[in-house]
């Protein structure tokens, strides 16, 4: 059936159709009232005339007619997929029809035809996607190479823990890939060819506001905006047989390093010296002790409490680490690797010649004789031997660096720990968590609002909550916090995969009853066509008084 | 007739005149009017043009005055009968003409009023009204806006409205000491680099000086103040060390200016630079060498070098006897900036003798004031050879050339005979005997040197060699032990002395030797006997001819190529040996105090502790800022917009710790501070410039690597079992 596009209520239709059937008036009445040409050719002309007349009327009303379409499935392609991958998609899935967003936007997207979708590449925007509210949706994202695809990072990290940046990216080559902060490089990767999911890590060094560069191949692909919270100052606990060097001059720096020291040193019986360094109350977050005072109930408070203990100055680490494993239940097993009395390891350090044979639980310390062992608290045990020279030699810089590599995975769990999976984008919503908060809290102020937290079910010590951020930029987060929300154009290649998975996501989750379709698609003579056949027809035309 | 005339011209006069007067007084009412009211010239001068013309249209002085002249006289002449118009009639008759003259006589005895100044009175009430509105405006006018000249005048008049002086410009001149004869630098730039000892002097300009103090300070906030010099203010200072300074200036005790950190650097004055030609330090002269030596130097100076000489020393004589001569050639010309200086040393002149030594050296002055700076080479030495003399060291030289000689242990041999049996079927029988005479070789050495220690100096008197009885016997016997002897001979030489040297007298078997001769031995001092003149005692001495006689033996059997015999005896010299050392040792038994034993658990923690301080407590507390926290701080607010004034002064903090550092690394990171001067002055940093910030602060946090954890808090019982499990 064929089926005319014209508004017959509109004026302007109207007007034309009449000025149509005007001209076909005066088409026939100027051939008949030509005298000079004979009547055979008059005929000729007024066919030709009239097959116009034809024309112009089809093109005006535009008709179009229903034909049966065998499929239901369409293609909706962005316009970033390139058309090689496009072919592919489109071969291996057997569909004829492809679309793309301006189709739909336009209308000639006919949603009646179609149940089903499959989105190509992510430069599919918001507009088009609500338009697809009646499809089964599928998604294949296109990443075109050396684009960073999938990645996270912590919104809010708190000073010295791990910054750590993951994500997938298809190399074209094999190149570096970099964090930089101003003109230093904080961590790199260099990435094969292909495929790679990566990770870079950094401890968090500034306070307040940060941004960072994720650099591949001296090109800056993305800008990173994370908060750094404050690192509250620790209470450390020194207790000690008798005070030694290096224990003092450890005592000495975690003081001056604004961190509340206590040393404490039994030297005989009813004789003990005590030395409190920036004093504050409370119980030690880390203890510091060696061998001989494993068994020290302060020591064993602490491992019980989830604190942290550190043993140094090991004087015979074989029969020393047995002590410590009886006294605390851990499981350190040490390994002689040379006769010598000590061994270098490298910037003047001398260590004791044994390794940590590792185990699960046990995490080396890289760069140093030294591990952790997570139990019910942390327990440390370096076999550095003596770094106070360094310090008095005037090497601080190594000193810092050795002290807080060490003491660094000690450090207990702390209060108030906000965890914001990053990148935030404005307008989408975000879940957000609060870990081990002082106390038990029912709602947080973001930007200008308060919103309720819920106790996570699987951490009891643990609060969350989804929040949409309206505007793009910096949002502060109770009194000392801030989260930066992305602006919504920026980066598209992390930005738009994440707007269609979430479409797509609700998509599925309230899905609209699906009606039957009909297998019927409208035809319509294309433009080419009728630009042949005007062609033809004003050729003919022009044509034939020549031919006489 | 005339006098009427003249009386209507000047009348006419007058009129024009009040005219223009009214004119004049219109136009200085509307300008004085206007003139209170704008503050614009213009505007009240076109107002005084346009009064003026509204009088002249009022007044009407475009028209013919000589009418109203007329109709004027007419009004005050009394008689004058409206006849003036006579005066325009061409021709007139007599009465006519009567009339006039009556009239003419009439006029000259009326007095004409003064007309200029006639209905001037109200246009003198408009000026004297827009004359008092001029100046009662001002006065009961609050406007915000006083008049510009008035305004002006405020200022400066007095202090009434204070107005806070701004930084106009500085400069900074650098006079260069006087003898480096550089010119005088006078430059805006305020960072200067410039030879140790300049003058400086600064110039500073504010836009005005009154009630104000300007201070130069240094990074640790000392400060010295400029003082004024008209509208100026200078300050003088020599360059003596490098640092940073800025200037500040107070305006009535507040801080009005404060530049950004400058940096100083002196540059010294560097010492003359002295390169000799001759790199070889020590030479020696022989007797046919020439007498006079050339010697040559490049000296240069960053400045001039104001004399150059050298410092010949002769010494002469050995021993304790030795004299000193010190000679001093001044060389070159004075006062030269770069030179090549060659002179030639005459040795003779210097009395250089064989046996003696020369040393010299090159020595400059540059033209530094007050102190010259001095500089001088390395000392070169000549040595006159004095072939008479033998050197006392050569001779020392040639013992320790010699070689000391070598010979192995017994334990040494007795591993190398091993190893030559061990390897007896897989070398060829040449070399096989080879090896084994060269072990006997070594044997013989070994014997030989311990028969040394025995006394005995000769190769023959060593260890069990004892003659046949006769001549005629078998010359090998003495060579060839019987086994079955062995015991016997050893009892036998041990017991007694033998007399090898006169072995050709005597017969040596001490079983023939006649009963005389064994009495005669006892009184016979036999010096030569090297049996008696050792240091061992009997024992001793016999166990080590114990082992020369097995050493014998081994010889034998070796030089035989019979290793496997040799072997038993080799391990019985060693033997004898080892026994012969242990014998020789002497062991004292020592005397000393021997403190009675200490009962340790009573005594253990019982010293007298009355000054002792038990319980030995310390508090300390450090609350200065730190660079690195001061530096994780400044690097979040670089993310900021603006700082709050407790970041500036965070960030000031912060640059003043960093002011010592920067110093130390000789002002390489300057560039650091400046940055931080400006953001703590609250001014936003040049992106280039911030990044630059970022990547030296970063290298001043302390953190590295890619350590660091996570702070995350779970239950901690369900912890504890996880990892208790993990294993």
């Amino acid at each position: 059936m064929i089926k005319l596009t014209v508004n017959w209520s509109e004026t302007s239709t109207l007007f034309t159709l009449l000025a149509l059937a005007a001209l076909l008036l005066m088409q026939i009445w100027l051939i008949s009232r030509n005298r000079m040409i004979p009547g055979r050719r008059k005929g000729v002309r007024l066919v030709l005339n009239l097959v116009l007349w034809l024309l112009l009327a089809g093109f005006v009303l535009q008709a179009r007619w229903t034909v049966s379409s065998g499929t239901t499935h369409a293609l909706l392609a962005g316009d970033d997929v390139p058309r090689s991958y496009l072919r592919q998609v489109r071969d291996s899935l057997s569909v004829r029809e492809t679309y793309t967003p301006d189709d739909v936007k336009t209308g000639q997207f006919d949603g009646q035809r179609f149940d089903q979708v499959t989105l190509i590449g992510q430069n599919i925007d918001a507009e088009t996607l609500s338009r697809l509210s009646r499809q089964q949706l599928r998604w294949f994202p296109y990443y075109a190479p050396d684009q960073i695809q999938d990645i996270h990072w912590k919104g809010v990290v708190r000073k010295g823990d791990r910054q750590r940046i993951s994500g997938r990216i298809r190399s074209s080559k094999q190149q570096w890939l970099k964090v930089n902060y101003g003109n230093r490089t904080l961590d790199s990767l260099e990435l094969p060819a292909g495929n790679t999911a990566f990770t870079l890590q950094f401890p968090a060094f500034s306070t307040g506001r940060t941004v960072t560069e994720l650099v591949l191949d001296q090109q800056v692909v993305d800008t990173l905006h994370f908060f750094t919270q404050r690192a509250e100052p620790l209470r450390y606990q020194f207790i000690l047989g008798s005070p030694d060097f290096e224990s003092k001059t450890l005592a000495d720096w975690l003081g001056k390093q604004g961190h509340s020291v206590q040393v404490q040193a039994t030297l005989s019986k009813n004789i003990s010296s005590s030395l409190h360094i920036n004093s504050k109350a409370g119980k030690p977050d880390i203890v510091i002790t060696d061998p001989d005072h494993a068994g020290h109930p302060v020591v064993k408070r602490a491992i019980a409490d989830g604190k942290s203990v550190l043993f140094i100055n090991l004087a015979e680490p074989e029969a020393n680490s047995i002590a410590i494993n009886r006294a605390l239940g851990s499981t350190w097993k040490l390994r002689r690797v040379s006769s010598e009395q000590t061994v270098s390891i490298g910037n003047g350090l001398q260590a004791l010649p044994y390794t940590i044979a590792g185990a699960l639980n046990q995490v080396p310390i890289p760069g140093y004789p030294a591990a952790v062992q997570q139990m019910g608290g942390k327990v440390g045990l370096s076999l550095v031997s003596e770094t106070f020279p360094l310090r008095l030699g005037g090497d601080s810089i190594a000193y810092d660096r050795i002290w807080t590599t060490i003491l660094n995975p000690l450090r207990p769990s702390q209060q108030n720990n906000v965890q914001v999976e990053a990148p935030l984008f404005a307008g989408l919503a975000t879940s957000l968590r609060i870990n081990n908060p002082a106390t038990p809290v029912a709602a947080v102020r973001i930007a200008a609002d308060t919103v309720a937290v819920l106790p996570s079910p699987l951490n009891e010590r643990t609060f969350r909550t989804r929040y949409r951020l309206a505007q793009p930029g910096w949002h502060r987060w109770q009194d000392t916090l801030e989260v930066y929300a992305e602006a919504g154009n920026r980066p598209a290649s992390v930005y738009q995969p994440t707007l269609i998975s979430r479409y797509i996501a609700a998509h599925t989750r309230y899905p609209v009853p699906a009606t039957a379709v009909a297998p019927w698609a409208d035809k319509k003579v294309p433009g080419w066509v009728w630009l042949m056949l005007f062609l033809m027809v004003f050729t003919a035309l022009w044509v034939e008084p020549k031919i006489g | 007739m005339t006098a009427l005339k003249q009386t209507i011209t000047s009348v006419i006069y007058q009129l024009y005149a009040n005219a223009l007067l009214k004119g004049l007084l219109l136009a200085l009412s509307a300008y004085l009017l206007t003139a209170t009211l704008t503050p614009s010239t213009l505007i009240p001068i076109l107002a005084g043009l346009l009064g003026f013309s509204a009088g002249l249209l009022v007044t009407k002085i475009y028209q013919d005055k000589k009418p109203q002249a007329i109709s004027l006289i007419h009004q005050r002449v009394d008689d004058a009968e409206y006849s003036l118009h006579l005066l325009d009639k061409p021709t007139l008759n007599i009465a006519e003409q009567l009339q006039l003259e009556r009239l003419g006589e009439r006029v000259q005895q009326v007095k004409m009023p003064a007309l200029v100044w006639s209905s001037l009175g109200l246009y003198g009430v408009m000026l004297l009204a827009s004359l008092a509105v001029h100046f009662a405006f001002p006065l009961l006018q609050t406007s915000p806006q006083p008049p510009k000249q008035q305004a002006d005048m405020a200022v400066s008049a007095a202090d009434e409205k204070p107005a806070v002086p701004v930084f106009r410009s500085a400069t900074l001149a650098i006079r260069p000491p006087a003898y480096t004869q550089l010119p005088e630098r006078r430059s805006s730039d305020l960072n200067a680099t410039a030879l140790s000892g300049s003058g400086l002097q600064w110039q500073v300009q504010f836009s005005h000086s009154r009630q104000l103090i300007v201070r130069l300070a240094n990074s640790r906030g000392d400060e010295l103040p400029f003082t004024k010099t008209g509208d100026r203010f200078t300050y003088s200072d020599r360059l003596v060390t490098s640092g940073l300074y800025a200037i500040k200036a107070y305006y009535q005790d507040s801080l009005v200016y404060q530049s950004d950190f400058y940096r100083l650097e002196a540059q010294p004055d560097l010492a003359p630079k002295i390169e000799p030609d001759s790199k070889e330090l020590y030479r020696y002269h022989a007797l046919k060498d020439p007498k006079t030596i050339s010697i040559a130097a490049h000296i240069s100076d960053d400045f001039r070098v104001s004399q150059a000489f050298i410092v010949a020393t002769l010494a002469r004589g050995s021993g304790e006897n030795v004299k000193f001569r010190e000679v001093r050639f001044p060389v070159g010309p004075a006062n030269f900036k770069d030179a090549r200086i060659t002179k030639s040393l005459d040795l003779k002149a210097l009395n250089f003798a064989p046996g003696d030594e020369l040393y010299y050296y090159w020595a400059a002055m540059d033209n530094r004031q007050p102190e010259p700076n001095f500089s001088k080479s390395d000392t070169y030495f000549i040595v006159y050879r004095d072939t008479t003399k033998v050197d006392e060291a050569e001779l020392a030289t040639m013992a320790v050339n010699i070689m000391p000689e070598y010979f192995r242990s017994q334990r040494q041999i007795i591993i190398d005979t091993e190893k030559l049996i061990a390897k007896r079927n897989k070398i060829a029988q040449k070399t096989f005997n080879s090896t084994s005479n060269e072990i006997g070789y070594d044997q013989k050495l070994l014997r030989l040197r311990y028969g040394q220690y025995l006394g005995e100096e000769f190769e023959n008197s060593i260890g069990g060699h004892a003659l046949p009885d006769n001549d005629e016997g078998d010359m090998l016997d003495g060579y060839m032990h019987k086994h079955d002897k062995e015991g016997e001979e050893h009892d036998h030489h041990a017991a007694e002395p033998q007399h090898n040297h006169a072995h050709n007298d005597h017969k040596a078997g001490s079983e023939n030797e006649d009963p005389l001769a064994a009495l005669m031995e006892q009184y016979v001092h036999s010096h030569d006997n090297g049996e008696v003149n050792t240091f061992y005692e009997q024992s001793t001495r016999s166990l080590l001819k114990m082992a020369l006689e097995q050493m014998w033996q081994s010889e034998l059997h070796l030089r035989l190529y019979e290793p496997e015999k040799a072997l038993p005896f080799e391990k019985k010299a060693l033997e004898y040996l080892k026994s012969a050392q242990q014998k020789a040792r002497s062991f004292v038994k020592k005397t000393g105090f021997d403190p009675p034993p200490i009962k340790e658990k009573e005594k253990r923690l019982t010293g007298e502790l009355k000054n002792m301080n038990p319980g030995y407590k310390q508090e300390r507390m450090y609350d200065q800022p730190r660079v690195v926290q001061l530096v994780g701080d400044v690097l979040g607010y670089l993310e900021l917009n603006s700082l709050n004034p407790a970041q500036q002064r965070q960030v000031q903090q912060l640059s003043a710790l960093l002011t010592d550092q920067v110093m130390n690394s000789r002002l390489t990171n300057w560039s650091v501070l400046g940055s931080l001067q400006k953001l703590a002055s609250g001014n936003a940093l040049p992106v280039a410039e911030k990044r630059q910030l970022k990547t030296k602060l970063y290298a001043l946090t302390g953190y590295s690597g890619r350590t660091g954890t996570q702070s995350y808090a779970s239950d901690r019982k369900l912890e504890r079992v996880f990892w208790g499990k993990l294993k």
